[in-house]
């Protein structure tokens, strides 16, 4: 059983009341950071763990922080992304829900790594009651001396709020996510400047995910190298993957990064294989955006490596053949699930979550659903697989914030690894709406189609 | 790293910020890169991404599409602005675009102009392989309004109208609402711009690149047969217009972007309101009194009877029984003939301007304080000031392209307002002092009083640049801040904070209008905002000074061409021996000595048979100016009152001659703006048939009178006036360019953004301090009439509306009415829209109320656009005692709900 650092005390009975989080060893690493660290000391720290960011992008929370701007007497903003909306990602809506004061707890000691004196948790609105849970740990925190002026007699003030998001996807893009924080609109902002130099009333901001800053509590109580032990190359630490889907045990895993792909599913510490008696057919191994792969791809490299749990090997083969990290949101798939209908289910979310400021994205998701669904109708031609795959390469990388590559991408993995699915749905439009195209060859052995 | 990149394989310098948009523009040319988000005048936006282009940092090199119009570019990096799959990417994006837009080019107003349009024949869009689906083309059109258009199917979602309407006007007015594909344009909660907080502006019309938002004049689209820069005939901003014509008839007006003054916007004054310019009822021949009735005459006619009754009158009499008042409306070349005329014609100085009635105490004052009655400074120092300070001014109303420069300074920066009536500008302010009117000299006071406390000055500034400190500080010291906190009703220690934001900042600049200058002591007050500037070193330098916003379009230069009757052209003493010779010199002729009289002095000089003949350019004295039964007896008193006006005016209709004129549509001239700028103003159209150019009609006069004077051209008359003007020893006509020169401009033609660097025109700067005194208006009439009316403007309309109620204006703003605090309001039971009968000593009338915070209680406000009202009924002749600068912004009165229709003397007048 691998080790666990944020999960590890979540079952304890009342682990979510400040007392009993407390009397676990819960903010010790507050005592530790100001006590006995300074700001570039705890950033250091963060540093040598190698931790990279949860939401999705993976980049190095350490580097990140080093980036921020100083300038004299202009204040600094630690933004908490609480913003999960990501279709197959509760991660951290879970640690949330069950371990608030870890949030809490990382969020002060970031702020201090950071500087600083007023942090803000953005939470995704639909929480409502997880916004509950949290304002009762920041008034717990807070109580104990934990928050507030002076904290430990250190000099170092914070105050921690919560800004409920109003339920627009958007506003899980860092920029998109100020605007809407500052009371605006949540159009994302283009880029440069970035919200290192100009975020948060246009001041230096760093806009963190719940994971990350929950990992920066057992990077401070263990030490930077102890949590880059843990794991493989560049991904250290541990992860929380959700998983979804036709398996057995859907749910919150904490994993180390150096399992097997093969493992996480059919191992009954984790997925516990397939639900019902089915096969694997495909999966998206990290958050509904990230490119869906067929069962061959998914266990196996092109290479004919296993498949690792990690940001590398999942991102091994590029786009051709690979996949990404992503949220953490794990989506299984058995053989009866039909892919051009779980493509046309996307397309219809990411229409409906489009902010409607760039071009390609605001008319070329809309223009994505209404072909998906005219293919899943059976009223698809062939031209329409064209024409699909045209629309998402101009949405790719051509738009202001990356929902529109979140937009693109699972439709372009569709359509690259399950083309034959799609055709079939057109040449066979009734069968299609009787049955499934089933497994077929996905989990046949390694066929990468070049595209 | 070198500053080089290369476009297109070649290399290429660029400059720090350059995005590769600019960078690209700057070597290539303006069309290479298509647009459609982008627009000159607003930030980069990046959203249609059709400006993508390539790039890649090593050359051949793994190329990467960036937005090109906010993307910086970096250095040594390889930019292709065409690659075959930019153009594929642009095409696409296009094509999704036209998905939903409706195909109706043919019949679309800005066919053949539509930025869309362009861009689609660009990438050469051939089908749209999109089926047909769900669109937004069944989105119904929004005609309600006077002036603003819309047709939202064809909105783009570009932004570019909301960025306008936030960046440019700062009015917020137009959003995006709805997500994604739903996202649709809406104007303040309303489908109306008319119901909506729109101020007409335009200026989203301008930026929307389609037909979504359009004018009803078709400004964006209009194929013109030709189109004409000129200046804005309206306030003293003095925007430049492109005036399109089509087959001799001013068709729609646009607001260049490149140029200085409003960089590609203007109000609904400069943009909309033109149609006055060939209403019915322009003034269409002379009219002469015959029997008591004004009857249609020959120029000849007119011509005959004037020059008979002037020489007469100056035979009779002698030439000081005859004053003429020119207009801050009209050319500096038509102004400086009038003064010429008056001077070496008739032989008087009895000439003034409509100058007196605003501006005059700012002249007066910073003469006096440092030696040139000018501002300071430019409009383009907005960009390096730290705070503003804005007094007895409501710019967003009255002096709106400049308002909206205030405002969006104002949303980030430190501002302090000034001001009796929550302006728009003071709902931003950072420090509203919401004084009692009239007591502007205690409120400086106060301030000037803390920055002292508090040890703000600039003692470097105080010792090298200026003289009198001393005594003055002595004075301030000893004043009581209660008392000054008593009368004037301004918080101390909020008088305070003002005063330490202003003394801390390092560069202030000070904004001033009317509510300074018409004051009993309005002169002492802009001498005080010139010791603010001099207290704390905030002249001489960009981003500081004292700037006064000049109501009308040249009331800087009627001043500046000799329009008053102490000084000549270019300011020079008239009772200087040396200076009356050197204008006898240029005049060939004979002057007078002896000052002659400003315009409240010929009203009682006519009234006591001083005055027989009076000749007005220009202005609508009996609206305008203030208590209207005296203006309209001493007018009557008159044995010749000539008028040269583009309407029957309220004036007009007491004439003996009435001349038809030109509107500035119709004539060229220069027009001199607020910060000192000389621009040109062009013929646009031949002036309609039976009138004639003020400046002919005068040189005609001259002549018949015996002057040569030949006729009238604003070149040769430039090179005139450069002649005897100092300021204007280097302005020639055609090297004033598009964007003019601010003056003193140099014999080698080399103009001033900033005075008074290094040393003052008077050597140094006086400081000369002013106690409070009550108005005689507050200590004679205020125990029975407890009310104090200030007068103010409405943006809709210019003035006493001659012009802009001719105009769409008159459907936006229909009437006057009487801002009314509710306390005010409940305690005389009036509601929203009820009359109400305001009297002073002076007369009564009735007014529509309009119940608002933005007056304290025991304060009302008011216009005067509107003839029917006759606000100036209510208003006195005091004035201010040093320029004689008429009180309009005090007026001690008492109300009632009305009881009838109240007549007075002027509508038996009329009839």
């Amino acid at each position: 059983m691998g080790s666990k650092l944020l999960l590890d005390k979540v079952h304890i009975e009342n682990i979510r009341s400040y007392d009993v989080y407390r009397r676990e060893g819960g903010y010790r690493s507050v005592e530790k950071a100001i006590r006995s660290m300074n700001p570039v000391a705890v950033m250091e720290e963060v540093k040598k763990s190698g931790l990279r960011g949860r939401g999705g992008a993976g980049f190095p929370t350490g580097m990140k922080w080093s980036f921020l701007a100083k300038p004299e007497g202009v204040p600094r903003y630690l933004v908490c992304n609480a913003d999960e909306s990501e279709p197959g990602t509760f991660k951290d809506r879970y640690l949330m829900e069950f371990i608030p004061h870890l949030l809490i707890e990382g969020l002060i000691v970031s702020s201090y790594a950071i500087g600083s004196n007023r942090t803000y948790i953005y939470i995704r609105g639909e929480f409502k009651w997880i916004i509950d849970i949290l304002e009762q740990a920041i008034t717990e925190a807070k109580n104990n001396g934990w928050l507030g002026k002076n904290i430990l007699g250190s000099g170092f003030d914070c105050e921690i709020y919560v800004h409920s998001g109003a339920g627009a996807y958007i506003c899980g893009e860092e920029t998109a996510l100020l605007e809407s924080l500052e009371g605006k609109r949540g159009n994302p902002r283009i880029k440069p400047p970035f919200p290192a130099v100009r975020g948060l009333w246009d001041c230096p901001t760093v806009v963190n995910n719940v994971e990350t800053i929950a990992a920066v509590v057992p990077i401070i109580n263990d030490g930077g190298d102890n949590y880059a032990k843990i794991g493989t190359g560049k991904s250290t630490g541990t992860k929380l993957i959700s998983s979804c889907g036709n398996i057995k045990k859907p749910g919150v895993y904490e994993i180390e990064m150096s399992i097997s792909v093969e493992e996480f599913i059919y191992s009954d510490e984790y997925c516990g294989g397939i639900a019902n008696g089915r096969r694997l057919k495909a999966c998206i191994p990290g958050g509904s955006s990230v490119p869906i792969l067929p069962a061959n791809l998914l266990l196996k490299t092109a290479k004919g490596d296993s498949r690792m749990m990690t940001y590398e090997s999942l991102a091994d083969g590029g786009f051709q053949s690979g996949s990404m990290m992503g949220s953490g949101g794990f989506i299984v798939l058995d053989e009866d699930q039909c892919v051009v209908r779980h493509t046309y289910t996307l397309a219809r979310f990411y229409r409906h979550e489009s902010c409607g400021q760039c071009s390609p994205c605001r008319e070329g998701t809309g223009w994505m659903e209404k072909i998906l669904l005219n293919i899943e109708n059976g009223k698809g031609k062939m031209s329409d697989i064209d024409l699909l795959w045209d629309i998402q390469r101009k949405i790719e990388g051509n738009t202001i914030c990356p929902l529109g590559d979140a937009a693109a991408w699972p439709v372009a993995a569709a359509i690259r690894h399950f083309r034959d699915e799609f055709e079939w749905h057109i040449t066979n439009p009734d069968d299609a709406q009787r049955r499934n195209y089933g497994l077929a060859n996905y989990a046949e052995p390694l066929k990468v189609v070049a595209v | 790293m070198e500053r080089t990149a290369y476009i297109n394989d070649r290399l290429y310098p660029f400059e720090e910020g350059d995005t590769i948009l600019g960078f690209v523009k700057r070597h290539i040319g303006k069309e290479v890169i298509p647009t459609l988000c982008d627009a000159p005048n607003l930030d980069p936006f990046g959203s249609c991404r059709v400006c993508s282009v390539d790039v890649a940092l090593v050359k051949n090199g793994p190329a990467k599409v960036q937005a090109s119009c906010h993307t910086p570019v970096i250095a040594g990096s390889y930019i292709s602005t065409d690659s075959e799959r930019i153009t594929r990417l642009r095409r696409n994006i296009i094509e999704l675009v036209l998905t939903d837009h409706p195909l109706d080019c043919l019949t679309c107003e800005v066919n053949n102009n539509c930025e869309l349009q362009t861009v689609a024949a660009k990438v050469g869009i051939r089908d749209v392989r999109y089926p047909a689906g769900k669109n937004h083309l069944d989105k119904k059109k929004d005609l309600a309004h006077p002036y603003m258009t819309s047709d939202l199917s064809k909105c783009i979602n570009c932004f570019r109208c909301v960025r306008a309407c936030d960046e440019v006007q700062g009015e917020f007015v137009l959003s995006m609402a709805g997500r994604g594909f739903d996202s649709h344009i809406v104007k303040s909660y309303n489908d109306s711009f008319f119901d909506s907080d729109c101020v007409s502006c335009g200026a989203c019309a301008q930026a929307c690149p389609t037909s979504a938002i359009s004018d009803v004049f078709e400004s964006k689209s209009i194929i013109a047969d030709k189109k004409v820069r000129t200046i804005c005939t309206y306030c003293g901003v003095g925007c430049n217009l492109d005036v399109a014509v089509v087959n001799g008839k001013v068709k729609s007006i646009q607001a260049p972007y490149d140029a200085e003054v409003n960089e590609g916007h203007t109000c609904l004054k400069g943009r909309f309101a033109f149609s006055f310019y060939n209403h019915p009822d322009r003034l269409r021949t002379p009219l002469i009194r015959k029997n008591g009735e004004l009857v249609p005459a020959s120029w000849e006619e007119a011509y005959d009877f004037i020059v008979r009754q002037l020489t007469q009158i100056k035979n009779d009499f002698g030439p000081d029984y005859i004053a003429g008042i020119s207009s801050a409306r009209c050319t500096n070349e038509e102004n400086y003939l009038m003064q010429k005329f008056i001077r070496a014609v008739i032989g008087t100085n009895n000439i003034d301007s409509c100058a007196r009635v605003c501006h005059s105490p700012t002249a007066l004052g910073l003469q006096r304080t440092f030696g040139t009655g000018a501002a300071t400074n430019s409009i383009i120092d907005l960009e390096y000031t730290d705070c503003i300070m804005v007094i007895g001014a409501n710019p967003t109303d009255a002096h709106p392209v400049t308002g909206a420069k205030l405002k969006q300074f104002a949303i980030k920066g430190t501002s302090i307002v000034i001001d009796p009536r929550k302006t728009e500008l003071a709902k931003y302010a950072t420090y509203h002092l919401q004084l009692r009117p009239g007591t502007n000299v205690a409120v400086l006071n106060m301030l000037l009083y803390y920055i002292i406390r508090e040890g703000l000055e600039d003692n470097q500034f105080i010792a090298s640049r200026t003289e009198g400190y001393k005594e003055f500080k002595d004075h301030i010291l000893a004043m009581d801040m209660d008392e000054m906190e008593k009368i004037s009703g301004v918080d101390k220690h909020l008088a305070r904070q003002a005063a330490i934001a202003y003394a801390s900042a390092a560069n202030a600049m000070s904004f001033h209008g009317l509510g300074v200058t018409e004051h009993s002591q309005g002169t002492y007050t802009v001498m005080l905002i010139a010791d603010l500037a001099m207290i704390t070193g905030n002249i001489g330098k960009p981003g500081v000074g004292v700037n006064p916003l000049r109501g009308q379009n040249n009331v800087q230069g009627a001043a500046d061409m000799g329009c008053q009757p102490y000084q000549g052209a270019g300011y020079l003493d008239i009772t200087n021996a040396e200076n009356h010779h050197l204008y006898e010199d240029f005049y060939h002729a004979k002057l007078p000595l002896h000052v002659g009289y400003k315009i409240p002095q010929m009203y009682d000089a006519a009234l006591n048979g001083k005055l027989k003949a009076l000749w007005l350019m220009g202005e609508d004295n009996v609206q305008t100016d203030p208590n209207t039964q005296h203006v309209i007896s001493a007018l009557r008193k008159l044995d010749l009152l000539i008028v040269q006006e583009l309407f029957m005016t309220e004036t007009a209709k007491l004439a003996h001659v009435v001349l038809p004129a030109a509107s500035f549509l119709e004539k060229s001239g220069t027009f001199t703006n607020g910060e000192r700028r000389i621009q040109r103003v062009q013929k646009v159209v031949e002036p309609i048939e039976g009138t004639k150019v003020d400046g002919q009609i005068i040189v005609d006069i001259m002549n018949r009178m015996g002057y040569a004077q030949p006729d009238y051209d604003p070149a040769t008359m430039l090179e005139e006036i450069s002649k005897i003007v100092p300021f204007f020893a280097g302005v020639k006509w055609d090297e004033l360019g598009e964007n003019g020169k601010q003056w003193p401009v140099l014999p080698d033609g080399t103009d001033t953004e900033t005075l008074h660097i290094g040393s003052f025109k008077r050597g140094k700067g006086k400081f000369q301090s002013a106690d409070f005194i009550e108005t005689k208006e507050i200590v004679n009439h205020g125990k029975e009439f407890p009310y104090i009316l200030t007068t103010n403007r409405e943006l809709e309309h210019y003035n006493c509306g001659t012009m802009t109620r001719r105009t769409g204006n008159a459907l936006i703003v229909t009437d006057d009415v009487l801002m009314i605090n509710p306390a005010d309001a409940a305690g005389h039971l009036i509601r929203e829209g009820d009359m109400v009968c305001v009297i002073s000593a002076r007369g009564k009338i009735d007014v529509k109320a309009h119940i608002t915070d933005e007056v304290k209680a025991g304060i009302l406000s008011s216009t005067f656009h509107f003839p029917d009202i006759k606000m100036n009924d209510l208003t006195s002749d005091i004035s201010d005692s040093e320029a004689m600068c008429p009180e309009y912004k005090v007026v001690a009165v008492n109300i009632r709900k009305s009881k009838g229709k109240y007549k007075n003397e002027l509508n038996k007048v009329g009839e």
